[in-house]
């Protein structure tokens, strides 16, 4: 069963077309992930998926639900991290996560308990967020966004600004929660993150996706020994290099 | 939902910093008009003043017994030393030295003089206070002797002939007793303390929404907010409602300090036919809640365009300039005296309708005020109708300019 579901999306900002009618599917338990280099469109992309962004042409589908037609329902089973995200400086760390918890249906007690997990701040939880790091910041976000069990989890560039430790912690904590039957579409132009941490990659340039598949088979395809080769190959091939 | 964003947004809001900053302010206002009413009252102290009379003649003490009515005296003698030091020690005015033809010149016709030897506790506004009193009560004994030395029953009528009785029409309000300048004087305190009351309100409202929403951008917390199971209608509402109880709350703190400084320059007893009757009252309040409505909603779009909170505060520019606007014109002149452009002005700025919908009560002019209800309705719905729409659509995030067919569209 398909998660997401995007066909021939396009979308104009201002004069540029910033997406040139990309598809993919994102499958049920599967960690997807959109690569490519800054200002390929992987974060339009994500933020249509997450409801944010209306698509100029195409069809977006997020759990059968149309993202246009049916934004409010959609955004019950999803988790949405930007890149460049903060939490309420003058609350606490979990009177934030209390805060998220009580937009949901679920026992925010309980929502709340397996967020202070995930995170794993410890004692930290209960100072004020004005007083975190960047990396603390990130954890907190990513326990939010778990702690609501949902179906789908959008991450855009999930551990940028961490140090190598955290970001060590936040890949293990991603790939944990697929156990779960939680579904990721991430995007990063990290290449080895996302060679660590996708069952399938769409690599994504200047509006398009060049190439799609799982890490292996791209690897195998191109004759590479990693992902960052297999990318500047496709690059070279469609011309764009 | 409603109740946690709304607990959310007062408490980003309400800081420790922006409430001591208020009370504080409120305390320096309300100092400063407590100081002014001690001047005040000064002004209405009986002067303490010394009398020498050299003189001794019937008229020198009709003159000491009408200064002595109106003052307290704590010395009457010949010696001008011993008064000086007299008046001197009960801080008081001044000693007035009668000379000793003084009875004798005004029998024979001839204008007599009193040494007037003035104490000067220092030369500020306060200090010099009392020195004015007794030039009137100075003004009173000078009358008293008139009436002596012209004698006989009618000596008050020649004195003065004329009693004026005023009576005003205020448009199609008849005002009696009460001359123009009294009336003016009486609601001069309403003229300037609603018109500030209103813009104050609109003022800290208006800011407390364009700062959260910067906030709420500069934090980077906007983008996760939106993703939440939560309507925008219902983001909408509780800023809107967290700014207005904010701001309220903010104001009322500020006013009460305001109020105490502006009370002593404009005491006054109330006229009858000026007083607005309870169904009045619910139009004003009504016509004040719509217009801080109108101002939360322009605010709205003002905020969606602010980055951050430094630039959040050139905000509140536009916002405050339209109420300084409507502010002035109305302390001047009254809506129906306007010119037709000023009146089309006044009328297209929401917040003017609150400054002057007790006047219009009073004039009669209730479908002026029921149309400017009207008006800020549908001013605030449009504009809220509209800020739902961009909270909807693209340029919440991106900012990028937009066009209105593509806000029409079902797409966006």
């Amino acid at each position: 069963m398909s998660v997401v579901r995007v066909e021939d999306l396009r979308k104009v900002i201002g004069k540029r077309e910033v997406l040139k009618g990309i598809s993919f599917e994102v499958r049920e338990g599967e960690i997807f992930g959109l690569i490519g280099p800054n200002g390929a469109g992987k974060t339009t992309t994500l933020r249509i998926v997450a409801t944010l962004l209306k698509p100029s042409g195409g069809r977006v589908e997020v759990l059968g639900m149309d993202v246009e037609r049916e934004a409010d329902r959609i955004r019950k089973f999803i988790s949405y991290i930007p890149e460049e995200a903060g939490a309420y400086r003058n609350m606490s760390g979990i009177e934030y996560l209390r805060f998220v918890a009580g937009f949901y249906e679920e026992d925010v007690g309980e929502m709340v308990k397996r967020a202070v997990e995930i995170s794993g701040l410890g004692d930290r939880i209960k100072d004020k967020v004005a007083t975190y790091s960047k990396g603390m910041v990130r954890k907190l976000l990513l326990a939010r966004a778990l702690m609501v069990q949902p179906k789908l989890a959008i991450l855009d560039e999930p551990t940028s600004g961490l140090d190598v430790l955290s970001a060590r912690e936040v890949r293990k904590m991603l790939k944990e929660s697929t156990k779960n039957g939680l579904t990721i579409l991430l995007s990063s132009h990290n290449m080895l993150e996302v060679e660590f941490l996708c069952d399938r990659i769409a690599l994504i340039y200047d509006g398009r996706i060049v190439e799609e598949g799982t890490p292996t088979d791209l690897k195998e395809r191109y004759g590479a020994t990693n992902i960052e080769e297999v990318f500047e190959e496709v690059v070279k091939c469609s011309g764009s290099s | 939902m409603f109740w946690k964003l709304l607990k959310k947004e007062v408490r980003e809001l309400i800081n420790v910093g922006v409430v001591v900053s208020i009370i504080v302010l409120s305390i320096v206002y309300g100092s400063l008009g407590k100081a002014f009413e001690g001047t005040m009252k000064e002004a209405t102290k009986r002067p303490v003043v010394g009398i020498v009379n050299l003189d001794g003649g019937n008229l020198s003490w009709l003159l000491v017994d009408a200064v002595s009515g109106v003052s307290e005296v704590v010395y009457v003698g010949d010696n001008v030393e011993k008064a000086v030091e007299a008046v001197k020690e009960r801080n008081g005015s001044a000693v007035l030295v009668v000379p000793e033809d003084f009875s004798t010149k005004l029998r024979g016709g001839t204008k007599a003089t009193v040494e007037v030897k003035w104490i000067m506790k220092g030369t500020g506004l306060g200090d010099t206070i009392s020195t004015a009193v007794l030039s009137s009560v100075i003004e009173g004994a000078k009358k008293s002797l008139s009436a002596q030395l012209l004698g006989g029953e009618n000596a008050w009528t020649i004195l003065e002939p004329i009693e004026i009785r005023h009576s005003t029409y205020i448009r199609d309000l008849l005002v009696e007793g009460r001359s123009p300048s009294e009336i003016q004087a009486m609601t001069s305190m309403q003229n300037v303390m609603v018109p500030l009351l209103i813009q104050m309100v609109i003022v800290m409202t208006g800011s407390s929404l364009i700062t959260s929403l910067a906030m709420e951008k500069e934090n980077k917390t906007l983008e996760t907010l939106l993703t939440m199971p939560v309507r925008r209608e219902t983001i909408v509402a509780s800023k809107l409602v967290a700014s207005a109880v904010t701001g309220v709350v903010f104001a009322g703190i500020y006013m009460v300090g305001f109020y105490t400084y502006l009370k002593p320059f404009y005491k006054s007893s109330p006229i009858p036919v000026l007083q607005l009757s309870f169904g009045d009252y619910v139009l004003v309040g009504l016509s004040l809640f719509l217009s801080i409505l109108s101002g939360l909603s322009l605010c709205m779009l003002l905020g969606l365009t602010s980055s951050d909170t430094k630039s959040a505060g050139l905000f509140t520019l536009p916002v405050s300039l339209l109420g300084l606007i409507s502010m002035f014109i109305n302390m001047f002149k009254d809506f129906p005296n306007l010119s037709l452009p000023l009146k089309v002005l006044v009328f297209a700025i929401p917040f003017s309708h609150p400054m002057m919908a007790q006047k219009l009560l009073l004039y009669g002019e209730k479908a002026l005020v029921v149309y400017g209800l009207i008006y800020m309705a549908a001013f605030s719905i449009t504009l809220m109708a509209f800020s739902v729409k961009l909270f909807n659509s693209d340029y919440v995030l991106l900012g990028r300019p937009f066009t209105i067919g593509k806000l029409i569209d079902k797409r966006s």
